[in-house]
């Protein structure tokens, strides 16, 4: 009797999915139809319309391929369909959501757990090939494989045709939040004023105009950009994210030296991974505020977003210039925050078209623009210098791929060329322009070589105006396709980042900064 | 062939609330499953339902597999297990993995919605620091709690219909 009746519940179970099966097929098949309906009927429509005005009819036959102006109409409408179709990946849309969680869980967690285990010392051929790219290795310790004598990794190609900047020279950093060039290129994507402000500090400053981010997301590019080091550790799901094991060398610990105050200004959060802690236990930094320090007044508007508004940061920034009155030099960052997901900006660009993406770029940019006023005409205009730069690109956000789509050539999310813009105390070499292809790495080692500064140290980047001309470094390459014996090497080079770090073998315990 | 037509017949007719709660539940769980990717297709992407056919034709079959096989063991377990305890303890592992399959697929519907990507390392680096999950706290998010408590609630109470048959017919 039981197993007659489970035969029939799987029988009525079984005929239950044919009929929503069919139900799916059905309406899949009434929705093809009409889709083909309209399109067969907008065709009709256009050929009535006044056929090949509009209407691309591609023959491939020598009498289309001569009228050179159906043939580009034609080759547009399908570079367009194909960016279409391109610029997104639909199969994300239909994979298995358990799936993708579990595997990302795994990947970020034990992944990098086993990897990082054990330390990993790499083959001579490896690093003969680090150092073809301009990273010396092993060169004076092998507990400390980053460390090396100076920031040229041959003097002689020191270049003397540069800016200089004076030791004791105020120093400024802007982090943008995921600033790609593009979105300063109104000439090519369209929307005019989306950034006049950072555009025309542009304009106004001496600028590396190929600089690609060597590292996503925000505290990796802060990382980059400062201590001239590719974090690669991210693991931990039980609470947080473990706060960064290791020290790095900061241009804050190298300045300190030169009794430089230093400061860290950002709109996130101060605890996330113990940021805090980092800049100023060990990146020798001062004083650092994030939003929890700025939040008294803010509280309205940490609720639209998970930091405070980048309005905030500047409006703190210059309250605190206005007040300073030390007579030591000082060295300010800067993070910004509105054009990151989920994009909460106050203003509202009237060219957007409700991107919110762009907005928060258009409200970070106004908030910048009061800044940027009120630094020309302070009094640090004449002893600072201003850098404003990205942490990182923009990344695959659905605002973003929105937005790009259109100009496919120019999507490159997470990795791409980030403004790197230097005005100089008093305007000098403004609107000289450095093309060397370089990267986010290179900054902190390209100030200290403008000021002319050397010391031992862990840098993976090279100086932009010396020795960079001399190591091209690799774009990114999302897409790598590796064989057998490559994947172990790349699995290997891992190995030896994540337990460097893990280690906290990047300084020695007892490393003090000795200037040459 | 005839009686034992018959007595299927017989069968499904005494016990046709238990069979109508099987298909019950397969069907909800196939709206469950496909729902997902039909409305985040059509909420959250450049795309149409109709320009992923090919691949949402393949899911919708796995799914329709899927819901089959759990809605059918759930359908042999009440009717061949005698313990009331063990059928109870059966409905509580059920809805235990259906609801770590609703929060995954709430949370990766947000992340899908307002990130553009699936969970991944990203999400991870940021999923409990505020950034990470913090659409879960957006307005739009209130119909991603009320859908996942809608289907919770259904396949809750379509279990425990058909644990008080089977119970009723012991």
């Amino acid at each position: 009797m039981k197993l007659k009746l489970a035969l029939v519940v799987i029988c009525i179970n079984c005929a239950a999915c044919l009929l929503a099966g069919g139900f799916v097929y059905s309406l899949f098949s009434l929705g093809n139809y009409i889709r083909d309906k309209k399109m067969e009927a907008r065709a009709e429509a256009d050929k009535k319309a006044g056929a090949g005005k509009n209407v691309v009819d591609l023959k491939l036959d020598n009498k289309a391929l001569m009228d050179r102006e159906k043939t580009f109409d034609a080759a547009k409408t399908i570079k367009e369909s194909y960016s279409k179709v391109k610029t997104g990946n639909p199969q994300i849309y239909t994979s298995l959501p358990e799936m993708e969680f579990f595997r990302s869980f795994y990947m970020f967690y034990f992944l990098s757990h086993q990897l990082s285990s054990r330390e990993v010392t790499l083959d001579p051929e490896i690093v003969r090939g680090f150092l073809k790219k301009g990273q010396l290795l092993y060169s004076m310790d092998r507990k400390y494989p980053f460390m090396k004598k100076s920031i040229y990794l041959d003097r002689s190609r020191k270049s003397y045709n540069k800016p200089a900047i004076r030791p004791g020279t105020n120093i400024v950093i802007i982090f943008v939040e995921s600033l790609s060039s593009f979105f300063l290129k109104e000439e090519i994507h369209g929307v005019k004023g989306l950034m006049p402000n950072i555009r025309e500090m542009g304009r106004e400053s001496f600028a590396f105009t190929d600089m690609y981010n060597s590292s996503y997301p925000t505290l990796k590019g802060l990382i980059a950009a400062l201590g001239s080091a590719l974090y690669l550790l991210d693991e931990e799901v039980a609470g947080t994210r473990i706060p960064v094991p290791c020290r790095f060398l900061f241009l804050s610990n190298v300045l300190k030296k030169l009794d430089y105050t230093t400061i860290h200004i950002q709109a996130g959060s101060e605890r996330f991974i113990g940021m805090k802690n980092l800049f100023t236990e060990r990146e020798g930094y001062d004083y650092f505020y994030g939003s929890e320090s700025l939040l008294l007044d803010n509280i309205s508007r940490l609720e639209r977003g998970f930091g405070v508004d980048d309005e905030k940061v500047f409006d703190f920034t210059i309250e605190w210039l206005e007040k300073y009155k030390g007579n030591k030099p000082f060295l300010l960052t800067i993070s910004t925050i509105n054009s990151h997901p989920p994009y909460k900006g106050s203003y509202k660009h009237p060219g957007s078209g409700g991107n919110p993406m762009l907005d928060g770029l258009h409200s970070t940019d106004k908030a910048f623009g009061t800044f940027w006023e009120f630094f020309k005409k302070s009094r640090f205009s004449g002893n600072t210098v201003l850098i404003l730069t990205a942490d990182h690109a923009m990344g695959n956000s659905n605002e973003y791929t929105s937005f790009v789509r259109n100009f496919e050539d120019h999507y490159k999310p997470f990795f791409d060329t980030i403004p790197c813009f230097i005005r100089f105390p008093g305007g000098a070499w403004n609107g000289v322009r450095n093309g060397t292809h370089c990267v986010s790495l290179d900054l902190t080692p390209t100030i200290l070589d403008m000021m002319n500064l050397d010391l031992a140290n862990p840098f993976m980047g090279l100086s932009i105006f010396s020795e960079r001309p001399y190591y091209r470094p690799d774009k990114a390459n999302l897409n790598l396709k590796y064989d057998e014996k490559q994947y172990e090497t790349a699995k290997k080079i891992l190995g030896f980042y994540l337990n460097t770090y893990r280690e906290d073998r990047i300084l020695p315990r007892d490393f003090k900064v000795q200037l040459y | 062939m005839k009686a034992f037509f018959n007595d299927i017949k017989k069968v499904f007719v005494e016990n046709k609330k238990m069979a109508m709660c099987g298909a019950l539940l397969t069907l909800t769980l196939v709206v469950y499953f496909i729902s997902w990717h039909f409305t985040i297709i059509t909420f959250g992407s450049i795309y149409s339902v109709l320009d992923v056919g090919d691949l949402f034709i393949r899911r919708a079959n796995y799914y329709l597999l899927e819901s089959f096989l759990f809605a059918s063991a759930a359908c042999i377990v009440m009717i061949t297990v005698r313990k009331p305890l063990i059928k109870r303890i059966f409905i509580g592992l059920f809805l235990a993995v259906f609801a770590v399959s609703e929060i995954i697929r709430m949370v990766d519907w947000g992340a899908l919605y307002f990130m553009g990507n699936h969970i991944d390392s990203n999400f991870w680096a940021h999923a409990f620091y505020a950034d990470g999950l913090v659409f879960l706290i957006a307005k739009e998010s209130l119909a991603l709690y009320v859908t996942v408590g809608l289907f919770f609630a259904a396949v809750h109470r379509i279990l425990k219909k058909m644990y008080l048959i089977s119970n009723a017919e012991n």
